[in-house]
């Protein structure tokens, strides 16, 4: 291991490509998950508009996607992806796997941390003559913001691991790069660069989301 | 102002259902303060809670200014709840929110955008209740009294003819709690606003109350002006509740009843006749001595009143002069066997 033959504009490439994996992919995860884990609280047993059809319409499917091991939700996927942006491999190809597998998990998330808003809020916002509408845009999601931002940075790590795993259907990125280098090739440098890369980039994008959740925190 | 008509809640329970609200009758007037008070359970939340339909009556019905709640569709309800201002046991306040912010909110939600205008109102609000050095902090940075300083402000945003007032002292120590029930009746004069609070301490109802209402097991047990209530009471609920804010109560009596030789009194004075010494001449006038066992003086919210429990003492004692003297002098009075 003398990192030698370590090719580093492919590293370099590496490291874009998983960013713009997660990065994008959490956009898209964030506004699909955050509608979503909002119609699921409100449908709630006792919530604004409890309905429990609705309900556990959502919650089946939220658990349903959860349940699919990733590395079979990317080759499951294969035919939907290449139909929605004509390949399946790539950094493009990888991010509606990504999307599809974390919007649920964030919307789980977001339930959970709306849970954790005071229902006294409601009443009061209630008694003020707000509308649904006016208290979801006004209290619900202006209380929970920090909540929503430690949930965000949550899903984002899981997205960063999620991304190298895409890699092993040809997805790109870190570890696209781990599994071609470091385990067919069996160059260790490779292997380690990649990994301390990820070690890196995690503990960064958690310590930003911390910064960010305590930022907007006014408790 | 608000009528409230046979109004029921029921809660369907498991087994059984639960059944908090029990044919309600009650009429509350223009500007003044009417205070609900029960033990925890007794349906007093659920009461207050109708009365801006935070909770759908079973049956009854509610009527404000004439107008039936229950009649509301979606759009009018939220209309309608700006008139009735609301403040809470817990303050319920927008953490993510600064001062100036909570009490614009209402505003806004009502479709008010001139901001110059908010602005205004939102000042004058805080002046109000005092805490315009506040403006810019966030609710985490204030006491539990300021808190519900802002809480008042914010119910107040809009104007209302009503503020319906939810325990929102019960988790104050008792200086904030006076310095709050202090701005209610100011707030009451000055706006000529009426004032429905619930309640589980006596000391409020007195300090603050015009009309009261005893609540238990969600029926209405006695009702009428507080002064009345509180010297008078009627029924074993209010009883109760007058001896846990330190009324004397009817244990104490038997003791006291067993050691005295004479008859006992209950004299109850009200307004001007607590200002004359009335004992004093009741004694140069029928020639008996009074033993005072046990009394309390005080106001209740402004009139002063004193009740004492006296045993008649003298060589021979004839009791009717007595009685004669303390009706010319409208005390009210009562024999206690």
């Amino acid at each position: 291991m003398n990192f030698s033959d370590v090719v580093w504009p492919e590293i370099g490439q590496g490291l874009i490509d998983t960013l713009v994996m997660s990065g994008v992919s959490l956009v898209f995860a964030v506004l699909l998950g955050l509608p979503l884990g909002v119609l699921l609280f409100l449908s709630g047993r006792r919530q604004l508009l409890q309905h429990h059809g609705v309900h556990a319409g959502l919650s089946a499917v939220v658990n349903g996607l959860r349940s699919v091991p990733f590395i079979i939700l990317l080759i499951v996927m294969i035919p939907f992806t290449v139909l929605l942006i004509g390949t399946s491999i790539g950094v493009a190809g990888a991010v509606p796997p990504l999307v599809i597998s974390a919007a649920p998990f964030y919307a789980r998330l977001v339930e959970n941390v709306l849970r954790e808003v005071d229902r006294g809020l409601f009443d009061a916002c209630q008694a003020m003559g707000a509308t649904t509408r006016q208290i979801i845009f006004g209290a619900l999601l202006p209380e929970s913001l920090p909540g929503l931002v430690a949930a965000a940075t949550v899903t984002g790590v899981a997205l960063v691991s999620y991304s190298a795993m895409a890699g092993a259907i040809g997805g790109g990125g870190l570890g696209d790069l781990a599994i071609r280098y470091g385990y067919q090739r069996f160059q260790v440098d490779v292997m380690v660069i990649t990994v301390a890369l990820m070690v890196v980039l995690v503990q960064l994008l958690q310590w930003a989301g911390d910064r960010l959740t305590l930022h907007f925190t006014r408790k | 102002m608000i009528r409230i008509e046979q109004l029921t809640k029921i809660y369907p329970g498991r087994g059984a259902d639960h059944l908090a609200l029990d044919a309600v009758d009650l009429s509350i007037d223009k500007g003044e303060i009417f205070g609900i008070i029960g033990r925890s359970g007794a349906g007093k939340s659920t009461l207050i809670r109708c009365l801006n339909r935070l909770e759908t009556p079973s049956s009854g019905r509610v009527l404000v200014d004439g107008q039936d709640l229950s009649t509301l569709s979606a759009r009018e309800l939220p209309r309608m709840r700006q008139r009735l201002g609301m403040i809470f046991q817990h303050f319920n306040l927008l953490h993510a929110k600064t001062v100036a912010q909570n009490v614009s909110f209402p505003l806004r939600l009502a479709g008010r955008h001139d901001r110059d205008a908010i602005d205004r109102r939102v000042d004058a609000l805080l002046e109000r209740v005092g805490l315009s050095a506040y403006r810019d902090s966030y609710p985490a940075r204030l006491s539990g009294g300021q808190k519900q300083r802002v809480g008042i402000a914010r119910a107040l945003a809009n104007a209302p003819s009503v503020l319906l007032s939810d325990e929102a002292t019960s988790a104050l120590d008792p200086q904030t709690t006076l310095s709050i029930l202090q701005l209610l009746q100011d707030i009451n004069r000055e706006l000529g606003l009426t004032i429905v609070l619930i309640t589980h301490e006596m000391s409020v109802i007195r300090n603050l109350c015009d009309r009261v209402a005893v609540l238990d097991h969600g029926r209405v047990v006695e009702t009428g002006r507080v002064a009345d209530i509180f010297l008078h009471p009627q029924h074993a609920v209010t009883r109760s509740l007058l001896a846990e804010s330190g009324t004397p109560d009817e244990g104490a009596l038997i003791q006291l009843r067993q050691r005295a030789t004479g008859p006992l009194l209950r004299l109850t004075f009200v307004g001007d006749t607590t200002y004359q010494p009335l004992l004093s001449r009741a004694t140069e006038e029928t020639g008996l001595r009074f033993n005072i066992l046990q009394g309390s003086v005080g106001r209740i919210k402004e009139t002063p009143y004193g009740q004492l429990l006296v045993e008649a003492v003298g060589a021979h004692v004839e009791i009717g002069p007595a009685l004669a003297f303390f009706t010319r002098w409208n005390v009210h009075h009562e024999v206690v066997a």
